[in-house]
């Protein structure tokens, strides 16, 4: 146990190293390029996150309880879908909604039952349904996309209020929203504390399995929420939608600093990890770099992000 | 006998903690060094100094009477210095030569040389008078089995010390008694052996000389034959500590009556007794015995199909352990670190997990109020720690196993099942957890103590049932009148 208070220059930077990163990033990108720190570019930046940002809230709750979810790409895909098949069919607009989110929860509630009371492991389980899922997408809309969709179908996705895009409002609303739910609500505190050490909250009478299931059935809802954002947004669905978003997630949540052996981590920092990943992907187009280099950026600042966290834990140890 | 190890003014300061203060430490080779003290003490640190775990801020280290620097466990190794600890540090998928020769394999032409080091493990085997499968798949053995490994793998490697950490703490006595056998043989080799642990019988079975650590300074060294149980307890605490009388507060009133439980090992023949309000009934047997079964099975930890309860008068079937908590009951299991704390969450939070419901207001946790009531506990039951923010995984073993049972209070658990209470903890605690579970009686909770500590069980517990096999073989009131003697009778099926 340390019982050192004032912080050296190295504590500072493992504590602090990814704010650090990223204010330092955006100075240079404010540099490079004059329209990086323009209110729009920055209002852009954050409509682009939105949808995935909500999807890593949920994300980060299933990596709290110590799991995974990689399934929520796909589902987001597959949400897309069938609001397309909705729509197309006449429904109306809140009905579309209601599907794109129930379909999120229909697959979270699927996936929380195998993981919490089939007790298969994460990784598997979801995998399992990101298949599923793709399939599911293929099958219905028979491979093809949509992007018929009645006007008043992106409203959501693109108009503002008091010049603020609709999506962000609802991503804040929903982080802050989810953050009083994880640190303030009995399930979160359930959830945090599953991740810390399964065994011993289930000797302490809780139900594990409900919980673990409470977290996969959110983030499932949650990805239904993003994927139907993403399509309204874009006013456009295809079944090839979602590839790799669910990886996009668990960059946004390691980078904030959420362990992946759960137990430890903060559904806020995953904003900013969500967020500093946008700010790269604009940053570096906006200075014209290539979308392959785009990638091995966004690979390091992940692996850096891992490292000063996983030096922070062997110190305290 | 010449030193084979001497560790001359060893200290070592983390930032803000001094975990050793110029200790000497010396060990003759072929002796058996016990090294005693409370947790916290600094044999740890002592230990991982050995090994090249941690680096001394001061201080030297002499093997076989030459001044070596050991920076790195790899140099401990060469040193000929090896630690058993207390989690085996064996690889369950491969076979017992495998594991011994890891990292060592010898190949003949470009080959491992499997018949050769098959030999080679026999032959130590053999020495030690051990019989063992040198082809057996490490995983399928039990505890004991797999120390005997480690020991081999030390021993053809020409180890010059061993160290042993509570080597016995999951054996059975007759394991015990085979383990000595096997420690005895070592010395005559002439390893040097230090020996930590916390039962006092067998340090006195098995030790040459003790060395006593309290706060990181090193207190007395004796032949252990010149001192007394009674003098190295105070050595150890550094207070006197005085022998009570144990008081029985048990009533007539049976809160619960268990009948015909199975267990794992035993599901057609079943388990029955009846505790008592106000009573301690010990539960002992050797390992294997099926106390721990008996304890999650009656609690629905481990689903065994139909069974029942009677609380307090009313049948109820055993469903799940969350029900059997609804009904008062808590089991206190014997891993705290594995399945009684959440570690890396705080004492507060450990403490107010299971009572959840009693500290939520609306939708949300009161902060406040949960602390306030985690706090009382914390007080009440002298939980030693800077702050009630403070994570469970920097506490001691005791201070652990008090925020486990204040956990149940803050539940109002009226019938708390403890697992090996004091395993692990020191000496000066255990009398502390020993006087909580009084305390406890005093206030009218019923408890079951599981022991494999026999003096445990007789110090603690005021009616005794013996385990073997999966059944309960003996039922012993008027304890104050037991010897150990006749309980091990018991335990082992010769009366």
């Amino acid at each position: 146990m340390s019982k050192r208070k004032n912080l050296s220059i190295q504590d500072i930077i493992l504590s602090y190293g990814i704010y650090i990163a990223f204010a330092i990033i955006c100075v240079v990108f404010a540099v490079l390029s004059p329209n990086f720190f323009m209110p729009s570019n920055i209002h852009n930046i954050l409509i682009q996150t939105a949808a995935i940002g909500i999807v890593a809230i949920g994300q980060t709750l299933v990596i709290l309880t110590g799991g995974i979810d990689i399934s929520v790409g796909r589902l987001m895909g597959l949400c897309g879908i069938m609001i397309g098949v909705a729509a197309t069919k006449g429904v109306g607009l809140i009905g579309v909604l209601i599907i794109g989110v129930l379909c999120g929860l229909v697959i979270g509630v699927i996936n929380g039952f195998l993981i919490g009371y089939v007790r298969i492991p994460a990784f598997i389980a979801t995998l399992g349904t990101q298949g599923c899922c793709y399939g599911l997408a293929l099958i219905i809309s028979q491979g093809m996309p949509f992007s018929s969709f009645p006007d008043h179908f992106g409203w959501l996705g693109n108009s503002t209020v008091g010049g603020v895009s609709v999506l962000v409002i609802i991503a804040v609303i929903l982080y802050i929203g989810f953050w009083i739910f994880s640190t303030r609500s009995r399930t979160g505190r359930y959830i945090y504390s599953i991740g810390g050490n399964c065994e011993a909250v289930r000797l302490s009478g809780i139900n594990t399995a409900k919980y673990e299931m409470i977290a996969y059935t959110l983030c499932g809802l949650l990805a239904g929420i993003g994927g139907t954002l993403m399509a309204s947004r874009l006013e456009f669905a295809s079944p090839a939608a979602g590839e790799n978003y669910e990886m996009e997630t668990i960059a946004a949540v390691v980078i904030g600093g959420t362990m992946m052996t759960g137990g430890s981590g903060s559904i806020l920092k995953t904003s900013i990890g969500a967020i500093l990943l946008y700010v790269l992907k604009n940053g570096l187009t906006l200075n014209n770099v290539s979308p392959y280099w785009q990638k091995i950026v966004t690979g390091a600042i992940i692996i850096l992000a891992v490292t000063l966290d996983t030096m922070k834990h062997k110190k305290k140890v | 006998m010449a030193n084979v190890l001497e560790m001359k003014g060893i200290s070592k300061i983390f930032p803000g903690v001094v975990a050793l203060d110029n200790v000497d430490f010396d060990l003759r080779s072929g002796e058996v060094h016990v090294l005693l003290g409370e947790n916290g003490a600094g044999k740890s640190t002592l230990i991982k100094i050995l090994a090249g775990a941690y680096v001394p801020t001061k201080g030297t280290i002499l093997i076989d009477g030459e001044e070596q620097i050991i920076k790195k466990p790899k140099d401990a190794l060469e040193l000929g210095v090896r630690i058993i600890y207390q989690e085996l540090m064996v690889n369950d998928y491969i076979s017992v030569t495998e594991n011994i020769f890891q990292g060592r394999e010898q190949k003949k032409m470009g080959l491992i040389d499997w018949k050769g080091m098959h030999k080679q493990t026999e032959q130590v085997l053999e020495e030690l008078n051990y019989d063992l499968n040198p082809k057996a798949l490490v995983g399928t053995l039990g505890i004991a089995k797999k120390q005997i490994v480690e020991i081999v793998k030390a021993v053809s490697a020409n180890c010059k010390i061993i160290v042993f950490d509570e080597p016995t703490a999951s054996l059975s006595p007759k394991e015990i008694e085979t383990l000595f056998t096997i420690i005895r043989k070592l010395k005559a080799r002439g390893i040097g052996i230090v020996y930590i642990s916390h039962r006092m019988p067998e340090l006195y079975e098995i030790g040459d000389r003790v060395t006593v650590l309290r706060d990181g300074k090193k207190i007395e060294t004796h032949d252990i034959a010149d001192v007394t149980p009674e003098d190295l307890v105070t050595m150890v605490s550094g207070k006197k500590v005085e022998e009570r009388d144990k008081e029985c507060f048990a009533t007539e009133e049976v809160v619960l009556k268990v009948e015909n439980m199975p267990t794992v090992l035993n599901k057609d023949e079943g388990i029955s007794f009846e505790l008592h309000k106000g009573e301690i009934l010990g539960i002992t047997g050797l390992v294997g015995a099926g106390k721990t079964e008996l304890a999650r099975s009656m609690c629905g930890i481990d689903n065994l199909g139909p069974r029942r309860l009677t609380i307090h008068g009313k049948t109820v079937p055993v469903k799940s352990y969350t029900e059997t908590v609804r009904n008062g009951i808590a089991y206190l299991s014997e891993d705290r670190r594995g399945e009684g704390l959440v570690l890396i969450r705080s004492i507060v939070d450990n403490i107010s997990l299971p009572s959840m419901e009693k500290v939520t207001t609306g939708l949300l946790i009161d902060r406040k109020k949960e602390e306030s009531a985690a706090e009382e506990y914390i007080d009440r039951l002298h939980v030693r720690a800077p702050s009630g923010r403070a994570l469970a995984m920097n506490l001691s073993g005791g201070n652990q196993q008090k925020v486990v049972i204040a956990k149940w209070l803050m539940r109002d658990a009226d019938i708390l099942i403890f697992d090996e209470p004091t395993r692990g903890i020191d000496v000066g605690a255990k009398e502390e957890i020993y006087r909580i579970m009084f305390d406890l009686a005093r206030e009218g909770k019923a408890i079951i103590m599981i022991s494999s500590d026999i003096d445990e069980i007789i110090r603690a517990a005021d009616r005794i049932v013996v385990l073997k096999d999966g059944k309960k073989c003996a039922e012993l009131a008027d304890v104050q009148n037991l010897t150990k003697d006749a309980i091990l009778n018991y335990s082992f099926g010769v009366s």
